[in-house]
């Protein structure tokens, strides 16, 4: 095993939404599809999934960049996660994979590459 | 249901999106929805198109009865801003139809001391702009 924490972890499973402007599903949904797809992609089960990173995590404003975060993907999951971190300041997205990095844990890491306006 | 009539508290209004419409926007017609999956039938609350038991993403807006009770409550003492009353009870309130549906909402139509743990409550509707607001009162009130 390296001391490098980054070299004793793998990316095992990626999914991805929809990608659309005026998407007809809410930007829950589309998370949901994209970790659904992930985890499937990996082999594992929801009840496999023990960590869960997200950047910037929830914005709860009207502009669509970021409206989902750890909670409401947690909860719609039934998610049973021993860490979580959706916070704010860090590189970008790169914050979320590095978060993840430290969590040592099997995870979900929701990324976006656009989203929706929530209507 | 009726309609709460007496002067309405201040209330922040949330952005709502086309899996959440359904609950705030019920009440122009007397119901509260609740989604549920379209093949197990179990209620899923806040509402989200994956339903976590059978895994289906077809999930409906079903009414209910509007019943549940206290799960637990508090009640606040500071208007944090303007409009807001100086007292007023925040509660968690579990709907008959399945315990793990919980809301948060206001218990009104009483003092506030008259809450209590496992009161029986039913909802009603305040129209704030174009969201109906669920509320509880004490069945009976």
């Amino acid at each position: 095993m390296s001391r490098y924490p980054e070299k004793n972890i793998a990316i095992v499973g990626i999914g991805m939404s929809e990608v659309s402007r005026g998407a007809t599903k809410s930007a829950l949904a589309l998370t949901i599809d994209a970790a659904l797809e992930a985890i499937a992609d990996a082999g594992l089960s929801r009840a496999e999934i023990d960590g869960l990173a997200t950047w910037p995590g929830e914005r709860a404003d009207s502009s669509g960049f970021s409206p989902v975060g750890c909670a409401a993907l947690q909860d719609a999951l039934r998610l049973k996660v021993g860490w979580y971190a959706g916070g704010a300041e860090a590189p970008g997205q790169y914050g979320a994979v590095f978060n993840a990095i430290g969590g040592n844990r099997r995870g979900v890491v929701p990324q976006r590459a656009y989203l929706p306006n929530d209507v | 249901m009726a309609f709460d009539t007496s002067d309405p508290p201040a209330r922040v209004l949330p952005v709502i999106n086309q899996d959440s419409r359904p609950f705030w926007t019920g009440g122009r017609l007397g119901q509260l929805l609740i989604a549920r999956c379209d093949e197990c039938l179990y209620f899923v609350h806040p509402p989200v198109p994956f339903c976590p038991r059978s895994e289906s993403r077809q999930v409906s807006p079903v009414p209910v009865s509007g019943r549940g009770r206290v799960l637990s409550f508090s009640i606040n003492h500071k208007a944090w801003i303007p409009g807001l009353p100086s007292r007023y009870v925040l509660a968690l309130i579990e709907l008959a139809e399945q315990p793990d549906v919980r809301l948060v909402s206001n218990i009104v139509g009483c003092a506030p001391e008259e809450v209590s743990f496992g009161m029986e409550v039913e909802v009603l509707f305040e129209q704030v702009e174009d969201l109906w607001v669920p509320l509880f009162r004490s069945v009976g009130q």
